[in-house]
């Protein structure tokens, strides 16, 4: 009853008609559960034609109700033994397969879009048929485009991405949703690395051995991206996480036909082939959470999506640089598309949060994007050492700075976040001046230790709630 | 200002939940039928924290202890049905008979014989081995966990088979790689300190129970970035209304009184929320005319709510002290019911009686120049920033 008004629903259940209609759908609920349980406990054999009455009556429990796990649990057993037990495997109509799956899981979630067995459900048939696939004939999985034809997977996944929209427009905070978009994403990035292995049409005069992508094509959902290194991901970068696991002998089953070695997906863009197709797809996936920002700045889900694309990105362009593939040099967007390089993205993403900030200043949204944005630019943080300069970092959290500060005044000091925006910043000018950091000459002109003082003192009394927390902060 | 707690009212919500849910047509009972044993651990543990442990007995026919030699009462128990929901298959239990194991459901099971005390019931001896070997089943070589076979990941599940081994008295045992799984989860951290269900994924305060929780089972809460950050979050999730969030700018909901308040509880820093005002707001939430609580203020009330407010109000204290903001009516038994009532562990979600008497394994964090001042906690291992862990001196 998550959600319902009491006096509604005590009325409903008072009326004698809605009790009645209740009733007959509880029994009719036992009556068709039970028809499934019994069988498979009493182990009865699976006739096909059973086993597709039995597929339709899942169909439809699931329809009514999504959320019980063991009902998906029983239509993947129902569906596996279908596969298997048709008289000629290899006809198996996957197509149709996947067109059902996707049909029932849609139903599912437009009767609760939170319901995780009916988005797990959707990973696992698309996995499922993807990697049937690939089994059949691994060309018509790979995901590029030739002489303008898309391939079957990357239509799939392309369409799959479009239906996370729709989702996302009518709960753009839905993590559910969010999940099963960084999935596809996942398994796009699995498609492109098994693309661009075989050598065959790749005329790429540079493609050295060391270049050769180690890909198990397992498409469990988990991605990331190279440094600058060969092999091993850079420790540092956010990695999206694996979703579902995936049977050890499965596993071994498609490194076999793959003819790979390695078990694990671990994969390096060296091939700049790849290396493009993998940041245009993260670019894509950029751009859709600025375009979900800019329709509502208060869309966290979104924000949280872009601290992760953002270092993903950084190190992707930095590794094009520095491969003098981008000859063209790169001081500013080309062609509608976002730079990456890194001063310029720390003024892009402050610039939004301004946006956000000076529209509605009580919205702290982006306020913890902002702190995540300023420790991310400080040359302190950033170990490389070729990204922002402490001059340039100073110099625009100086800026900030000001223009928060107005913000704050204009709103007669009565503005709890700009304040803790403040404090942050004036935090960061003391940490940078105890450590002769500090070169900027305007920050000579404050007592940043003093200011520290009067915006903690602030905080306390516009917001006593969290007195022990600021309290705390007083060092 | 103070305000009632119907404690009357919502023992009589809880003890009729069951004739009312099994009723065969009952829509509700229907539509919740897989999670029962869920619903089971979540109106038991509430109704425990309000009566003592032979009354919760007696109420909810859980049959534990000496109880289960009675022969009088024929009707199958709580305890029976816990162990006809085994899962022979996958050595699980299921959320209902004949439904498949899930680590979920393994849990609110091996909750409900904690709550029995059945723990060491021939029945569940023989079936142990085989949910040990289950959960450690679970567990994937990033330190993971799956749910069931079909391997959906998330933290969730993480939380629940460190919870179930430990519970089981396992811990030690080399089941499951404990550091691994503390590994996975800090994994899982993200930019605003918190954690989602899986590295990649969101914040959100109900997981970030189940990772700090998973931490604290684990005692590596040393593995934990950002701490403060993480506090801070957690207190920005209070509103105005006094309820608490679950990710910045939702509505406050009563579940997360527990999700939030238990995780602070863990880190040491719950005075970083308003308790009196949550109180209020949980409340607020209750249905004083049949009893149990609601999401929010309005609202229809539902076990799982009832179960989270409870156990938040619990929680902060004001179901225990005399002259809180909570008052018991004198027509309800008056102050002297708070007496009756127990406490509930922030780490197990279990009476804290339950898990001093298993002796359960856990950890707190304790804010430097901080000193330990809950009585729930002091059995456990105290990890402060300094980057020592000491055991407390009882």
């Amino acid at each position: 009853m998550h959600g319902q008004k009491r006096d509604e629903y005590k009325a409903r259940l008072k009326d004698d008609v809605i009790a009645k209609k209740l009733a007959h759908k509880a029994q009719q609920w036992h009556t068709l559960s039970q028809t499934i349980l019994l069988p498979r406990q009493q182990q009865q054999q699976q006739q096909l034609q059973d086993l597709e009455a039995r597929s339709q009556l899942t169909e439809k429990l699931l329809c009514v109700n999504p959320d019980p796990l063991y009902l998906w649990n029983h239509r993947r057993e129902q569906l596996i033994l279908m596969t298997k037990t048709t008289t000629n495997p290899s006809e198996f109509d996957f197509s149709l397969f996947w067109e059902k799956e996707q049909n029932l899981t849609q139903t599912a979630l437009s009767r609760n879009p939170k319901a995780y067995g009916a988005w797990f459900h959707r990973k696992w048939a698309l996995r499922y048929y993807l990697t049937m696939m690939m089994m059949g004939d691994p060309q018509k999985i790979v995901v590029f485009e030739q002489d303008g034809k898309k391939s079957v997977a990357l239509e799939i996944l392309q369409m799959e991405l479009h239906l996370c929209g729709e989702f996302l427009l009518l709960d753009e905070r839905n993590f559910h949703c969010w999940n099963y978009r960084r999935y596809i994403v996942g398994l796009m990035m699995d498609n492109i690395a098994h693309g661009y292995n075989d050598d065959g049409d790749d005329d790429d005069d540079d493609h050295k051995e060391e270049d050769a992508v180690y890909s198990s094509f397992i498409m469990d959902g988990s991605w990331s991206v190279m440094d600058n290194g060969f092999t091993l991901q850079h420790e540092n970068l956010p990695r999206m996480g694996a979703q579902m696991a995936i049977e050890e002998k499965e596993e071994e089953e498609i490194s076999t036909k793959r003819g790979s070695s390695e078990k694990r997906q671990i994969y390096v863009p060296k091939n700049h082939k790849m290396a493009n197709k993998i940041q245009q797809s993260l670019i894509a996936e950029w751009n859709f959470t600025t375009e979900k920002i800019e329709q509502n700045f208060s869309n966290g889900s979104a924000f949280h999506y872009r601290s992760k694309l953002l270092p993903l990105l950084i190190a992707l362009e930095k590794d094009k640089l520095g491969n003098g593939e981008d000859e063209e040099g790169n001081d500013g967007e080309k062609d509608g598309c976002p730079s990456f390089v890194k001063i310029q993205v720390f003024q892009k993403e402050l610039e939004i949060i301004r946006n956000a900030i000076f529209t509605e200043p009580d919205d702290q949204t982006s306020w913890w994007y902002f702190r995540f944005i300023l420790s991310w630019a400080n040359p302190v943080h950033d170990e490389t050492n070729d990204g922002i300069s402490m001059e340039e970092f100073q110099t625009i959290l100086y800026n900030e700075w000001n223009a928060i500060e107005e913000l704050v005044q204009d709103e007669d000091w009565k503005c709890k976040w700009g304040l803790l925006g403040l404090h942050m910043i004036a935090s960061e000018f003391c940490h940078l001046s105890e450590k002769g950091l500090s070169v900027l000459l305007l920050l000579q002109e404050q007592d940043w230790k003093e200011l520290e003082k009067t915006y903690l003192m602030r905080l306390m009394e516009l917001d006593p709630d969290r007195r022990c927390r600021y309290q705390s902060m007083f060092k | 200002m103070s305000f009632p707690f119907h404690h009357s009212l919502h023992v009589q919500y809880i003890e009729g939940l069951a004739s009312k849910i099994d009723n065969p047509s009952s829509y509700e009972g229907a539509v919740t039928e897989h999670l029962r044993m869920s619903g089971i651990y979540w109106s038991l543990t509430a109704l425990s924290l309000l009566v003592s442990a032979e009354d919760a007995d007696k109420r909810m026919n859980l049959a534990s202890g000496d109880l289960r030699s009675s022969t009088e009462d024929q009707k199958p128990s709580i305890i029976d049905f816990v162990f006809e929901c085994f899962d022979k298959k996958s050595g699980g239990f299921g959320g209902n008979k004949m439904q498949d194991g899930h680590i979920l459901y393994t849990l609110s099971a091996i909750q409900i014989l904690a709550l029995a005390d059945a723990l060491e019931d021939e029945r569940f001896l023989m079936m142990k081995p085989k949910v040990i070997s289950f959960i450690k089943s679970l567990q994937q070589k990033d330190g993971s966990f799956a749910g069931d076979q079909w391997g959906e990941i998330d933290t969730r599940f993480s939380y629940c088979a460190l919870s179930a081994i430990s519970i089981c008295g396992e811990l030690d045992s080399g089941a499951i790689d404990i550091n691994k799984a503390a590994e996975y989860i800090v994994s899982c951290q993200n930019f605003d300190g918190g954690f989602g269900c899986h590295p990649g994924a969101e914040s959100h305060a109900g997981q970030i129970f189940t990772c700090v929780g998973a931490l604290s089972i684990a005692c590596r809460l040393d593995l934990l970035k950002d701490e403060e950050l993480l506090c801070w979050w957690l207190a920005e999730r209070q509103c105005d209304s006094g309820g608490l969030n679950g990710r910045p700018e939702k509505q406050a909901d009563v579940c997360y009184s527990w999700w939030i308040l238990s995780s602070l509880c863990i880190l040491g820093r719950v005075d970083w929320i308003r308790g009196d005002k949550l109180a209020s707001f949980i409340l607020k939430c209750q249905d004083e005319d049949d009893g149990g609580i609601a999401d929010r203020p309005g609202d229809m009330a539902d076990v799982f709510h009832t179960f989270f407010g409870i156990a938040g109000l619990s929680l902060i204290g004001v179901l225990h002290e005399q002259n809180s903001i909570v008052h018991v009516d004198e027509s309800d038994g008056g102050e002297k019911r708070k007496n009756e009532h127990r406490m509930i562990d922030p780490i197990y979600a279990l009476p804290t009686d339950v898990v001093r008497k298993l002796g359960l394994r856990g950890q707190i964090a304790i804010p430097r120049n901080a000193s330990m001042t809950d009585d729930r906690l002091k059995c456990y291992d105290v990890y402060n920033n300094a980057g020592e862990s000491k055991q407390l001196q009882m």
